[in-house]
């Protein structure tokens, strides 16, 4: 696989606060995100692996340091360019769905498409809502949704403009494992068979291992990496970090 | 501590939204504060300008029949220093327009003349001063002379002496001695009496009508001033009333907006009220704690409102001070009426909590654990909610078939009674209608507006009850402004028509000596004279100017008496001045409400705003810009605006149709393009109204999407 890396942190810091009170919830990261690869990023609480994500999908700035998603430096984006980005090249999916209240769950897939004022590929929206096996709910508003049946609709909504890469905060904290499986699966798939890049935030070992790697972050820094992780191998590698944090 | 500790603990921590919440209501004490203010004021005002009599006549005595044959009973009577009968008469002075002639005695202590601006009271009967307006006017100075015509014999000539400033002055106006104003065929109206050293006016008015007699009016100075001072309050109090009115309308629509925002920062409130509850909070306590907040809220935004008024009225009067109007009230502050009027703020608060307050108090301890769903609990019940609308409707049509019947002043009443029912089913329907409306307006929204125009008809459609509120009231404002426009029209209509029959020509010369003119008038080729019923119709030849036409009629008539010269032009003038005038205070009263109504918009969309954050976040975060969440915004209230003025435009002017029936007015008119411009008036300040939470939205990060709220 020699594509170039489909984003990269270059010396990223974020700082909150200021003076006394400054958290440094980034500390100068530097590391890819490999292209056609499922990638997850791991990390204690306080690590800053939410951060890292946000500064990749361009959803907030960095305080110095840079952020590439391809070749395209989000720092030196203003909003309008960064919405456009947002809206044509990443997918997203929240860990609590995040889906419309106000929109069905075919309004809620579109929307991203509407906005951008690009017409929807018919076929491609018929394969993926039938893969995500969303058929028969596309009338029902979010409420009459189940949770595994709300984030393969957000699923649904990342993936219909062939996004270069997807970002999923925690997609599977609020749902129950069968269901957490599923979509784990899914976009396992959507890597394997599609080509797609995705990039998972997540605390939950078993979540990781679905990833081709794994990069792991602690106080804000890049701490390791796996490759080929299995369950028992990322605990361990989290008790690892866990332990140089108590020693 | 108990609940309402609580509740008020967080009212205390974010001070901004009691404001936010009682903005409708400190828009409406504004509104009632200063009708009080300005009653008191204008009350004042008017009592010192309507006073006529002397503070120095310590008795006066009503001749009954006029004749002046009293004055020297009055003036030998023992006790009486001075007595000065006051006389006056309407006369046609310079064979034209009608003049107000009154005596005064020009000197001594009853003279009532006591601004001279220019040149000497007159003190020989050839003498006469005029007031101000008139010698304006008519371009009188000192020097200058006119001819009056008395009731019979020639016409008399009287010498401008000097110019003098009254109280008011309706028509043209000047003064003379009392025995000029007697010499002219002058009435006898009063006879202001002075007591001589020692004597109480009590006694002399004692001595006084034991002289005259049991059929003359004899009262002391203090009672005929009083008398005169009340005369002139309720000359004015059928104009206070009809304020009184319009402010109790806007305080409607204020509790309207109130009870709405409630609801939605109850909304938004639900996990901690829960938590409440589930610590061990009643219902009851749920409920007392919700209304306490709507006191404390009434309370702030009440004196909030009085203040501003206070502010607004001394402003006013301060402003009209510098900019040289002379004569300028001061302002009369009751302070039991404007506590009345914050105890009315306080308690249409807490009426407007209660709804929400039950509601509350209905939240399960359970929602404590759950996510706070934002938004509205439970569907609108839409078939119960129809029927009442439904009975709410066919008794206001009942009312207002009554009232028709009826007609006049109660029919009015009844009108008014008939447009507050129908008022409330259209609260009651509103949650249904916005469904209809959402189909009909908010097709033509999403074409327009795109995706951000759909978004916003989903966001309305999502909080039905709140869309509703807010229509309703806009409905309100926009009803009773096109109810007022289609009266206006009709009402112009109707004189425009009655002037036209009353005046069959540009110019009509009337009176026992209209004939004589008419061939003087015929022979003028700039002229085309009729002569119909004994008038002297006249019109201008084509080519001939207004002001020539004018010319010709006034040295036709010039040294003759008995006619009456009357201008069309100056009749319809009046007429426009007078419509302009009622129509500018109407729509000035009315617009209180329809900025309740605004202010309603803003706040309802403010607290919208606030709540879906999250939801701006994810729609920043999938790529809405910033201008397509401003425009969102600004979509929905369009949509609302658009709803309410066309609620509020059809309901207005069947009942501005109806009114006109009920007070028999000429002239049934629609003033369709007026009523148009309201609509696209209505629907932009609605979405000027959007600006503020616009740009609200608009900052919403796109990472808000990911934060929990």
């Amino acid at each position: 696989m020699n594509r170039p890396p489909a984003a990269r942190a270059a010396g990223l810091v974020k700082t909150y606060g200021r003076g006394d009170a400054a958290v440094h919830a980034l500390d100068g990261v530097s590391l890819e995100v490999p292209a056609a690869a499922f990638t997850a990023i791991m990390g204690p609480s306080g690590s800053g692996k939410s951060t890292l994500m946000h500064l990749l999908a361009g959803l907030d700035t960095a305080t110095s340091g840079q952020a590439f998603l391809g070749d395209t430096d989000l720092g030196a984006c203003g909003d309008r360019e960064l919405t456009a980005i947002r809206r044509d090249r990443i997918g997203f999916v929240f860990q609590s769905f995040n889906l419309l209240p106000q929109l069905t769950a075919a309004q809620n897939i579109d929307l991203p498409a509407q906005l951008a004022g690009r017409r929807v590929d018919p076929a491609w929206r018929e394969s993926l809502v039938g893969l995500l096996d969303l058929t028969d709910r596309l009338g029902h508003r979010p409420t009459q949704l189940s949770g595994g049946q709300q984030q393969r609709v957000a699923l649904a909504r990342a993936l219909l403009g062939r996004p270069e890469i997807v970002f999923a905060d925690e997609p599977t904290g609020n749902l129950d494992s069968a269901a957490g499986h599923e979509v784990l699966a899914l976009l396992q798939r959507s890597v394997r068979e599609l080509g797609g890049t995705v990039v998972v935030v997540t605390h939950d070992p078993v979540a990781a291992s679905y990833a081709d790697g794994v990069l792991l972050l602690r106080d804000g820094r890049l701490a390791g990496t796996l490759v080929a992780p299995r369950p028992d191998t990322v605990l361990a590698a989290l008790a690892e970090l866990s332990g140089a944090v108590a020693r | 501590m108990k609940a309402s500790g609580v509740l008020l603990a967080e009212t205390r921590r974010r001070p901004g939204r009691v404001l936010l919440t009682g903005l409708a209501i400190i828009v409406a004490t504004v509104f009632a504060a200063g009708t009080l203010l300005f009653t008191d004021t204008l009350d004042a005002y008017v009592a010192t300008q309507t006073v006529q009599t002397p503070a120095t006549a310590a008795v006066v005595v009503t001749p009954p029949d006029g004749a002046g044959r009293l004055l020297s009973t009055v003036g030998s009577v023992d006790g009486a220093a001075t007595a000065v009968g006051v006389w006056s008469t309407y006369r046609p002075v310079n064979s034209g327009v009608t003049w107000s002639i009154t005596s005064d005695p020009m000197t001594g202590p009853l003279s009532r003349l006591t601004a001279l601006v220019t040149g000497r009271l007159p003190v020989a009967a050839g003498e006469m001063a005029v007031a101000t307006g008139t010698a304006e006017r008519l371009r009188l100075a000192p020097g200058s002379s006119v001819e009056v015509s008395p009731d019979s014999g020639p016409a008399r000539r009287f010498t401008i002496t000097g110019v003098v400033r009254v109280p008011s002055e309706s028509l043209n106006t000047a003064f003379g001695t009392p025995g000029a104003v007697e010499g002219l065929g002058g009435r006898l109206d009063q006879i202001d009496v002075v007591a001589a050293p020692g004597v109480s006016p009590e006694a002399l008015t004692g001595r006084v009508s034991a002289a005259v007699g049991p059929d003359v009016r004899v009262r002391t100075g203090d009672q005929q001033r009083a008398a005169e001072a009340e005369d002139a309050s309720a000359s004015i109090a059928a104009v206070l009333v009809g304020i009184g009115v319009f402010a109790g309308l806007a305080l409607v629509a204020a509790a309207v907006v109130v009870a709405s925002t409630f609801r939605i920062v109850l909304t938004q409130r639900r996990t901690q009220l829960a938590l409440l509850r589930c610590v061990g909070a009643t219902r009851g306590q749920i409920t007392r704690a919700v209304l306490a907040e709507g006191a404390v809220t009434g309370l702030v935004a009440g004196l909030a409102g009085i203040g501003a008024a206070l502010g607004i009225g001394y402003a006013v009067l301060a402003a009209m001070r510098a900019a040289g109007v002379d004569d300028v009230p001061t302002l009369v502050a009751t302070p039991p009426k404007l506590a009345a009027a914050l105890l009315v703020a306080v308690l249409t608060t807490v009426l407007a909590a209660i709804g929400p307050a039950l509601a509350a108090s209905r939240i399960p301890p359970v929602a404590a654990l759950g996510t706070a769903g934002a938004g509205e609990a439970g569907a609108p019940r839409a078939g119960r909610r129809l029927v009442v609308a439904g009975v709410l409707a066919v008794l206001a049509a009942g009312i207002g078939a009554l009232a028709l019947a009826v007609g006049a002043a109660p029919g009015l009443i009844g009108l008014a009674a008939s447009g507050m029912v129908a008022f409330a089913a259209l609260v009651v329907a509103g949650p249904v209608l916005v469904r209809a409306l959402a189909a009909t307006v908010g097709r033509v929204v999403v074409v327009l507006g795109r995706t951000p125009g759909r978004l916003a008809v989903a966001n309305a459609r999502e909080v039905p009850r709140r869309t509703a509120a807010t229509i309703s009231v806009l409905a309100l404002g926009v009803g009773l402004t096109s109810a007022l426009l289609v009266a206006m029209a009709s009402t112009r209509a109707g004189a425009t028509a009655s002037l036209d029959r009353e005046f069959p020509a540009d110019i009509v010369v009337a009176g026992a000596g209209a004939a004589a003119v008419a061939p003087v008038l015929e022979g003028d080729l700039r002229l085309v004279v009729r002569v119909e019923k004994g008038q002297v119709l006249v019109d201008p030849a084509p080519g001939t100017t207004e002001d020539a036409t004018r010319a010709a009629v006034t040295d036709a008539v010039a040294g003759r008496s008995g006619m009456l010269v009357r201008y069309a032009a100056d009749a319809r003038a009046q007429l426009e001045s007078t419509i302009d005038t009622v129509a500018l205070v109407g729509l000035g009263l009315v617009g209180m409400t329809a900025l309740v109504a605004v202010v309603g918009v803003g706040v309802t969309l403010a607290l919208s705003v606030a709540e879906r954050t999250r939801e701006t976040g994810l729609l920043r975060a999938v790529g809405l810009t910033r201008s397509g969440v401003r425009a969102m915004v600004a979509w929905e209230a369009a949509l609302s605006g658009a709803g309410a003025a066309l609620v509020g435009a059809v309901l207005g002017g069947v009942y501005g149709l109806i009114g006109v029936q009920v007070l028999g007015l000429d002239g049934l008119v629609v003033p369709v393009g007026t009523l148009l411009a309201l609509v696209a008036g209505v629907v932009l300040v609605a979405v000027l109204a959007a600006v503020a939470p616009a740009a609200r939205a608009g900052r919403v990060p796109p990472i808000r999407a990911l934060v929990d709220a």
